[in-house]
């Protein structure tokens, strides 16, 4: 088994354009078998966008973590890249137009509390704010990392003590808060203006 | 033909051979509408990756040495041609091969050339001779010499020809070996660098001898001397 890093491009065409990336680390037996996976990453993502903001392009490399450093660097070995036509990419499946300002907190775990990962889900509709659990865009973010979680999802954790980075299987995933931001400014800050810059 | 995605354009340094020095390479934006390129490979972007060196890689090496606009690369575009050896853009090119033959600006041949001629027999010589045989008094008996890189299914060249202002209709033949089965479109770009005004038919059925005609519809757009670009495609 090798392990791939899958990563998925966002655009939103705006106003105001707008675009990021996410990354699935993952293992498979072979290329093939990881384009496969990555398709139905792909898919399963679609569920939780809004239809304004698309999943245009995509990558896929090989990667050989660096196990004995104290990082989470890696080794990079192919790579290959795929428009969306490619993996069947596309406008998100929710029948919401938004803007990709509202992300929600997830963290991703192995064994309970431990070793612990986060992701900003981005591109989830507004409505969530509103209808909470029980909108499509929450359960449909569940479901992705239920996906995830069955894949499963590689998780890269450096032990503080040994400094040995070991790589974990997701075992479970909890959203944890949704939070929002002005245009241009980052997901978690909380409030206000933005820092003045330091000369 | 896009190799990564990335925001910005640079120059870094590169190994394609595994034991060779780096060669400092640069990132250029792909033409609008360009095809991805459809193997695994080694030379991707290493910009944006939380990555690390090994002895032995393949492709980027190092930190950025310059940002650069990305300027569409000047020297012809790159097509399938250097595709041929898949492991190559994973593995390096093997220790002990030559370096393959380059043009004027150091650019591998097989890098700058169309994608190879497909049509039946696949093996048209590099130069093709086009004899006209009809038309104005002035064009009969002209010939003009066609000729192609290596690999590249376009063959080019020109003819300054005589023609009067007015209807006028002239024959080419094609005077290469027999390729049946070939597709070729012909183009004839007048002295003011259109080609409107002329109406071309190809006999693309049967390609040898290719039997082309262009008639002058338009004669009020054209002046007398006129000069030919001709391209012959397959």
């Amino acid at each position: 088994m090798a392990n791939y890093r899958g990563t998925l491009f966002f655009s939103f065409a705006g106003p105001p354009a707008d675009g990021w990336t996410e990354k699935v680390d993952f293992v498979a037996p072979d290329n093939s078998s990881a384009q496969t996976i990555f398709q139905q990453i792909v898919t399963a993502r679609r569920y939780t966008l809004s239809q304004s903001i698309m999943l245009s392009m995509f990558k896929l490399a090989t990667v050989a973590p660096k196990l004995s450093a104290k990082t989470t660097k890696y080794f990079l070995a192919q790579t290959k890249i795929f428009l969306s036509p490619d993996v069947q990419g596309g406008l998100g499946f929710l029948s919401v137009v938004d803007t990709p300002n509202a992300a929600v907190l997830v963290q991703v775990q192995y064994n309970g509390y431990s070793r612990v990962g986060n992701y900003q889900v981005r591109g989830i509709p507004d409505t969530w704010w509103d209808g909470g659990a029980l909108t499509p865009a929450a359960q449909a973010v569940n479901f992705y990392f239920q996906f995830l979680q069955k894949i499963p999802m590689q998780l890269f954790h450096v032990n503080r003590t040994s400094g040995a980075l070991t790589i974990y299987p997701m075992q479970c995933s909890h959203l944890q808060r949704i939070s929002s931001r002005r245009t241009g400014r980052p997901f978690g800050q909380l409030r206000g203006r933005r820092r003045k810059k330091v000369a | 033909m896009v190799m990564d995605y990335a925001r910005s354009c640079y120059s870094a340094n590169f190994i394609f051979r595994t034991g060779d020095p780096a060669i400092v390479t640069a990132w250029s934006f792909a033409d609008p509408g360009a095809r991805l390129f459809p193997y695994w490979h080694s030379c991707d972007s290493k910009n944006w990756q939380d990555h690390e060196y090994q002895a032995g890689d393949i492709g980027e090496q190092d930190q950025v040495q310059l940002w650069l606009p990305g300027t569409p690369l000047s020297r012809g575009r790159p097509t399938y041609n250097c595709i041929g050896i898949e492991d190559w853009w994973t593995g390096g090119i093997p220790i002990g091969m030559l370096a393959p033959p380059v043009d004027v600006n150091g650019v591998p041949l097989c890098c700058t050339a169309e994608r190879p001629c497909v049509c039946a027999g696949g093996n048209l010589p590099d130069t093709l001779t086009l004899t006209f045989t009809d038309g104005c008094f002035a064009t009969v008996g002209v010939t003009v010499t066609l000729t192609r890189n290596p690999g590249s299914c376009q063959w080019t060249g020109s003819a300054e020809l005589n023609f009067l202002v007015g209807l006028f209709t002239a024959t080419l033949s094609f005077a290469g070996p027999q390729a049946s089965a070939c597709s070729i479109s012909f183009t004839v770009v007048g002295s003011a660098g259109d080609s409107s005004g002329y109406a071309v038919a190809d006999d693309s059925s049967q390609c040898s001898p290719l039997a082309i005609t262009f008639t002058d519809v338009d004669p009020g757009l054209h002046v007398p001397c006129t000069y030919f670009d001709i391209v012959i495609s397959t």
